[in-house]
């Protein structure tokens, strides 16, 4: 069975599988997604980024932004997708879960 | 100047950025220093605090920095097989140090060791232990072989691998020999034989 993604990988995935986006989008749309709750900084999203890349999830596509020649764009792989649609399914799984636990016995989040 | 402001802030991000390992800066200092000054742009422009967004910044880069140091200090120490040749020599160290002990008679460990005037059952157990500590060294130096060979092959192994792991292991192997020989005969003539004269 496959480890659950972190946080940052998850979303990170889930920012690119609408399309490709160079480092500060990615850093808006994480922030955007999560509500404000995972905002990331260069440092950890680059750290994710690179461990990404050498796990073959994510890869450079180089310079796409005409306007402005310095941004380097990142793109989901087949293996980022896989490991994407593995963990929303781990993640239906568990909220069906959820479901099946009577509500009296859950403490309200608060 | 908030051009100044933002220059200062750039160079000092720059030279916090030269703080990743060698590897990691090549990959991504330029894409970090565009991603920081997109972040700072956005935050003047729509009139966010831009002291938090730094103050948070650096707090990001801190433990980054950190992380990626420890994580390439690791991958170096893995890749390394000087690293586990010295780490399986190492291995030898707690049977020295039980030798000296026994050896200068070092209190209050050695009465722990040996109560009495003979070998004792502890002593028995902790020489064992420390032996089999030697054989477990072995195996620590030729980790990068055993590795390697498995991911590569045993051609495209450096020979520096082969030689120190080969070597260290080879030394651990026939000190573990020598001495578990040494020891047991030891122990037979003068524990059970009783040969008089012999410690």
């Amino acid at each position: 069975m496959p480890k659950p993604l972190t946080p940052a990988v998850f979303h990170i995935l889930v920012a690119l599988a609408d399309g490709d986006l160079h480092g500060y989008a990615i850093m808006k749309r994480v922030e955007t997604d999560s509500d404000g709750a995972l905002t990331m900084g260069p440092g950890t999203l680059y750290g994710a980024l690179n461990r990404m890349m050498d796990a073959g999830l994510v890869r450079e596509t180089g310079v796409q932004d005409v306007a402005d020649q310095r941004r380097i764009h990142y793109t989901l792989t087949d293996a980022g997708r896989v490991a994407l649609s593995v963990e929303v399914a781990r993640l239906r799984q568990a909220v069906a879960l959820t479901r099946s636990i009577p509500a009296r016995t859950v403490p309200r989040a608060t | 100047m908030p051009r100044e402001a933002r220059k200062r802030w750039h160079a000092a991000f720059a030279s916090a950025v030269r703080l990743y390992p060698r590897a990691f800066r090549t990959r991504h200092s330029r894409a970090m220093e565009d991603a920081f000054l997109d972040s700072y742009d956005a935050h003047v422009s729509e009139g966010r605090s831009v002291s938090r967004m730094l103050l948070h910044t650096g707090m990001d880069l801190l433990s980054s920095i950190v992380r990626e140091r420890s994580a390439a200090a690791v991958a170096s120490v893995r890749g390394s097989p000087l690293a586990f040749a010295l780490l399986g020599l190492m291995h030898v160290a707690p049977l020295l140090l039980l030798n000296a002990v026994v050896g200068a008679r070092i209190e209050p460990l050695f009465s722990l060791i040996r109560p009495g005037s003979r070998t004792s059952p502890q002593e028995l157990v902790v020489l064992s232990l420390a032996l089999v500590l030697i054989l477990v060294g072995a195996l620590v130096a030729v980790t990068p072989l055993r590795r390697g060979g498995r991911r590569q092959g045993p051609r495209e192994l450096g020979a520096a691998a082969v030689v120190l792991g080969g070597t260290s292991a080879a030394l651990l192997v026939a000190l573990f020999v020598a001495l578990a020989a040494a020891f047991g005969s030891e122990i037979v003539r003068c524990d059970i034989l009783d040969v008089p004269n012999c410690d």
